[in-house]
Formats: C-alpha cells, structure tokens, sequence
C-alpha cells in the first residue's frame, strides 16, 4: 500500500435503514472516527435484498453522505451480513501430537484445524466465518497449545455459511460503489465484540441483536463465539402486529404508536386508559386502548424471544452465561425487553451499553453493528488459530472513538 | 508444508466470489469512481512509461556521449549582453570590459570574475550579472556620480584628470560628456595614495559633495563657476576654501550649515557688488554666530588707505579689509 493513511467504510444494510461508519486509520495503528451516514432502507427485506436497483441507490446514497461528512474517500469496506439465510454447524477435528516428546508443534496446530475447517457445504453455500473454539489437549481447554505437552489435541469450530447469491448481491451493491469489500462480518459478531467485554465473553454471554427484519444473535463462552444464528423476526414485525390489531392502513402510523406506548411487559391495568395516535386532535387523530398495544408488543416481543431461546436449545446452559444477556440494535429500545429476555433466558438481562469511549451521537444501539465492524474487522480474525493479543485492539479502538466527531 | 492427502479441501468462502460487477450495474457516482480509478491507472502507467523512456534515454546517452551530461549548456554561447546602468556607461564599455571569448557558453561564464572586471575601474558601484536563457548575459550596474575632478601624475607621465565620487573613489569616468566633466570643481590640497592598481579613496569627499549639493541647489549660477575646491584645510579647521569665477575665494564652514552658507555668500555678493568687484574678495562664511566675513584681496593699496597687513597663515596679497555694510551699526561683519 503506497500510502499509511486509510479510510474504510463499516456498512450496514439493514431492513429499516442503511448506516456508514468511515474510520480512518492511520499507519496502521491509530484510529479516528471520521464520518457517518445513513438513509432508511429500501429493497431490503429481512436483511436481504430482494430490489437491487433501490437497495443500490440507499446504500450509494449513505456512503456519499458519510465520504461528505469525512471529506474523504473510502477504500475499502467493512460489510455486515446478516439474514436467514445464514446457518451454522460445529465441526471437530483431533489429531495425535506428532513429535516423539508429545510437544505440540505449529504443524500440529495447523493439521487440526484444517481438518476441522474441511467439511464441505452444500452447492451454492458459501463460507462466511470459522470461528474457531478453545483447543483442548488430553481434554484441558488452551487458548494457544504450541509447546504444551499432550497426547491428543481437539479443536471444534463453528462454520457459518449463508446462499452464495444473497451474499454476492450484498458485495455486488457496494462493489455498484466501485469499492472492494475487504471483510464480511456477521451482524451480530460486530455487536457482540462491541457491546460486550473480554470478560462478559470468558465468562459466557448472549448478545442478541433485535434489528427491524431480523435477530442476529451470538453465544460466547470461555472467551469465543460458541455459535451465531439469526431469525428472521424483528422490530417491525411488532409493527406490523400492532397495526393489524388495531386495525391501522398506515404502517407509519403503527411505527409511531409502537415507538410511543409498546412495551415488553404488560403493565397497564386499566382496560378503559387510552392514547391518541397522534395527540395533536387533527383529523385522523384518534385513541386506542393502551393495553391493547402493550399486549400485543408484549406477545410478541416474548415470542421472538423465546424462538432464539429454542433455537439455541441445549448450547445454551444459564449457569455457563454468567454475564447473562445483551440487548442492543434499534428493536431493543421497547420498554422492558430486558425485563422479558431475564424470564424466557433465565440470567440477567441489560440493554448493550458501548464502551466509554464512544461518543454520544453513537451510543444508540442502532449504530452498535457498524461500530462493531470496525472492531471486529480491524482487530480480530476470527478463523486465525493463532489469537491476537485483545488488549491492544482495545487501545486502538479507544483512540478511535474518543478522536472521533 | 503440503497437507495430507486424506485432508479434503477447505470449502469455498465469500472471499472466492467474484466481486467485479459490469457497469450498467453501477451507480453513477460507481461509475464515475470506475473512471476516475481508471484515469489514475493511466497516468501511472503513463508517468511509469514516461521514466522508463527517460531512463533509457540517459543510459543511451551515457554510453554514447557523456560529455553531453557533463556539459549541457555549452552548446549554447553568449551572443548578446544586455546592459542596464543608472548612469552613462554603455554595451560597448561593457563588453571591452567583460572581455569575453568569442563563442563562449552561456553557462560556462565565471560571474564572479566578470563581475570583479566591472567594479575594477571604480566607476562602477554595484553590479549583477543574470543569464537569461539561451544566450543572453544581462548585466545591471549602479554607477557612482562624480562630485569634483582631480589632476594626477604618475612619474614622468602625462597629467591626467580623474573623477571623484562622494565615497572618495578615484576613477576614469568613461562615458561623460565633455560639458558636465567641465562643470566639476577641480579638487585641491589632496594627497593621492596607490592602492593596489587604483588611487585609494580620498578622505573628506563627504563634504565636498555636501558643498556642492546645497550650492547646486540654492546658488546654482554660483556652482556653475567653482574653479577649485581645496580640503586643505578640512581636517584642520574644518572649513573647504573655493575658489570660484565669480569671487576670488570662499571659506565654507564643513560642519555648519552649507544651505545657509550658500544663501549668505549669494546675498553678500550681491550686496557687496555695487561697491566692488567681487572677484577681488575673500568671503569667510566659516566665521559662525551668522557672521560673514568679507576681505578684499588687492596687490597694491589705495592711496589713503591703511598700510598693507599680512595674514597670520602667510597668506600673500592680501592688502586691507573692507566691510561691506547694508547694515551700518554692524562694524566688519554682515549679519544675514
């Protein structure tokens, strides 16, 4: 690379809007946050795109309005995937150590971990991530095994891979931008290594993403991602609810009354307490029953809840998720969803609070996936069997963020 | 090392799908990007062909000629000087001065020498020398002005008249027309020292650019007819003795007031002129306190009039002292 100064966009390309992050690193070491973009999505639905002519001129729109913002131009891009498409499986592998001394050797560790990465897909799947789990050795777990003395070395990763095509026409519309998408990260891989610490993820920790088509979610234990899934479920399915329910033509207005009075626990009484839609006594102003709303979003709310609590069915065990769950993206914003998530999940629940260090105008748990792709993509590889040290990535996006605008 | 055999290939990954996409599937600000990335990659490629060529051309003309390299300007000689002066010297003195070879280089000129050959003569002040590409040598010079004029003789040798600049330099004065070397006073009681090729500065030149200035300015009829200016006296008494057409010799006080002086020997020649003839005077404006001192210079006295009376400093021919008087109760003196 000729010159020490980059400009890498972190893209999201959501159902509800599409968010342009542009960090600019500087030789390789420090970090500044400097532009953002965002315009509401279009010919996206449940984070895949289905128009590609309008979902294009969404996400070019973002990315000019975030390259203005920086006065810059982006290089590369950081693109999170998210979408039901996406699945995932475990894949082990074991290997005998193969010197004489039973001193496990780098060629050991390389052996395991591609046999444990051979597993081949279906046609037209694609690989995404591995994210490779703790290696055991004579059934201990080791973060690094080279140089330890074993007879038997395990590793087990967790393959995700998603329909080559979606993903392609994801590439596709930023390559429309002329620019090369360097990293492909999961949704909620992104959040997860943002809105949790390296603590939250030794001691165990489930880090759900409520976006408005999907729920990304991510499972950490002893310090790695034990396994991703995504449901295609999301904010504005409770949208979608409330407005047949209350019998509302304009999707705007169910948003609006969602965002006002919806709540993830029941906790009016009064069967009689109204609010108005819009309050202000015009013409097509009119009341609804506030328990109504808050029974429906409630209803829902419990059931996506508890559709990612079955589909993680027996990997996730309470007393292995100490650090409980983390709620961040724009859907966890309902009142009382942790609430809710402490019940269906059994463990303590919160609202994803980012680092100290970002600034206010990025603490909205709608920006935690873009945020997320910068740290993750900058500072960790997660199909590398050799991990990289976590203190320093925590340094580089500190200055990243607190030099940001 | 190579994996084992019974190791099955690692499944495809995103990194293996095929990110270019056509341009009608671009945006416009995609394909403006496209082009601008492609209009970069020509001129790379470009600037990258352009210093090949270049390099090529200078290994080419390394092998073949090198004294192509070592000299590159030498196939260009002077072939005009351009002279640009605040006084009267011209191309045809600058070029005998400069004495440069036929058909030599434009850069190949050693400016330092050319320039130390133009200040030689003294005439000349300051001066620079620009090459102007291809063959032009641009020369600019500030000339020194003369203030007076001085005879000198060297052994057996003609007497030969040289100007005197303010600075006290001695030098030819090439390119004067014969009337204003004419107007300049001549000097007198100056010790002229060699130095070097040259006469050394001559010390006092100050004043005597001073005198005539403020003559020049207030009295210039009377400058016109400044004979000999003598720094006899100067460093002594402080005091320049001219000796002029129009009075038979003037006294002028150095370190007073010149303008003044200037204006009070205008004013006393005129008074005095009804009463004598002022060639024959001798007028002292060194006196101070605005006094003027007027002698007349005879060489024999009038009858009636006081015997002879010789000056203390030995001078000859002065006979008697007359006070012209436009103011009576003021007795040898005349108050302006």
């Amino acid at each position: 690379m000729l010159s020490r100064t980059k400009f890498i966009a972190a893209v999201e390309i959501g159902t509800f809007k599409i968010t342009v992050i542009i960090g600019q690193v500087s030789r390789g070491r420090s970090l500044s946050l400097v532009g953002l973009g965002e315009c509401p999505a279009r010919g996206v639905v449940k984070g895949t795109v289905v128009d590609f002519k309008a979902a294009t001129e969404c996400v070019h729109a973002a990315l000019e309005e975030a390259e203005r913002s920086a006065g810059a131009r982006v290089s590369e891009v950081f693109l999170a995937q998210s979408g039901a498409h996406l699945e995932g499986f475990q894949n082990e592998a074991e290997v005998s150590v193969s010197s004489a001394d039973n001193m496990v050797s780098a060629l050991d560790i390389e052996n395991v971990c591609r046999l444990a990465k051979s597993k081949q897909l279906p046609e037209g799947r694609t690989v995404v991530h591995y994210l490779r789990r703790p290696f055991r050795l004579d059934g201990r777990l080791v973060p690094d095994p080279e140089h330890l003395d074993g007879r038997r070395l395990e590793v087990s990763y967790w393959t995700v891979h998603g329909q080559e095509s979606r993903i392609a026409d994801h590439i596709h519309v930023i390559r429309g931008f002329n620019v090369r998408v360097t990293e492909l990260i999961l949704s909620s891989l992104a959040s997860g290594s943002v809105m949790t610490t390296a603590d939250d993820r030794r001691h165990g920790v489930l880090v759900l993403d409520l976006g408005a088509g999907t729920t990304d979610f991510v499972l950490y234990r002893d310090g790695c991602a034990l396994l991703t899934g995504v449901v295609p479920v999301g904010g504005l399915h409770l949208t979608n609810d409330l407005s047949l329910g209350l019998r509302l033509n304009d999707h705007d207005q169910a948003e609006k009354l969602k965002l006002r009075h919806g709540r993830a626990v029941v906790t009016t009484k009064d069967r009689a307490e109204k609010v108005w839609l819009n309050g202000d006594l015009g013409i097509g102003d009119r009341q609804f029953p506030r328990l109504t709303i808050e029974q429906i979003t409630a209803a829902r709310a419990r059931e996506l809840l508890e559709v990612v609590r079955k589909k993680l069915g027996a990997n996730f065990d309470p007393e292995h998720t100490a650090a409980g769950v983390v709620l961040t993206g724009g859907a966890s914003k309902l009142a009382g969803l942790e609430e809710v998530a402490a019940q269906v999940f059994d463990v303590p629940a919160r609202l994803g609070e980012p680092p100290g260090w970002v600034g206010d105008h990025l603490r909205a748990p709608g920006h935690s996936t873009a945020l997320g792709l910068l740290h993750h993509g900058l500072g960790a590889s997660t199909d590398s069997p050799v991990a990289r040290p976590p203190a320093m990535v925590a340094g580089l996006l500190r200055k990243f963020f607190t030099a940001g605008n | 090392m190579k994996p084992p055999a019974i190791t099955a290939p690692e499944p495809r990954t995103w990194r293996d799908l095929p990110q270019p996409i056509k341009p009608r599937a671009m945006s416009r600000e995609g394909r403006k990007r496209r082009v601008l990335a492609a209009a970069k990659s020509v001129l790379a490629v470009a600037t990258l062909l352009a210093v090949g060529w270049g390099g090529t051309e200078l290994i080419a003309v390394l092998k073949k000629n090198p004294a192509r390299l070592a000299a590159p300007a030498n196939s260009a000689p002077v072939r005009s000087v351009v002279l640009r002066t605040d006084g009267v010297l011209d191309e045809a003195w600058a070029r005998v001065t400069l004495v440069l070879a036929p058909k030599v280089g434009l850069m190949t000129l050693d400016l330092a020498a050319l320039q130390a050959r133009l200040l030689a003569g003294g005439q000349v002040q300051a001066a620079e020398l620009t090459r102007r590409l291809p063959d032009t040598l641009l020369v600019t010079l500030h000339e020194r002005a003369p203030v007076a004029r001085v005879m000198t003789q060297a052994g057996d040798d003609t007497p030969r008249p040289l100007l005197v600049a303010q600075d006290g330099t001695v030098f030819d004065g090439r390119g004067y027309a014969p009337e204003t070397v004419e107007q300049l006073p001549w000097l007198d009681g100056v010790k002229l020292k060699k130095s070097g090729p040259g006469l050394a500065p001559i010390r006092g030149m100050d004043a005597v650019a001073d005198l005539m200035l403020a003559v020049r300015t207030h009295v210039p009829e009377l400058a016109r007819r400044f004979r000999v200016v003598s720094l006899a006296r100067l460093e002594a008494d402080g005091v320049l003795v001219v000796t002029s057409d129009d009075v038979g010799e003037v006294v002028f006080g150095a370190r007073g007031n010149l303008a003044r002086q200037a204006a009070q020997l205008d004013y006393t020649l005129a008074a005095t002129r009804r009463q004598f003839p002022v060639e024959s005077l001798r007028v002292n404006l060194a006196v101070g306190g605005g006094q003027v001192l007027v002698a007349r210079l005879m060489a024999e006295p009038p009858a009636g009039r006081p015997a002879p009376v010789r000056r203390a400093d030995g001078t000859a021919g002065v006979t008697g002292f007359y006070f012209p008087t436009p103011k009576p109760s003021v007795n040898f003196s005349h108050a302006l």
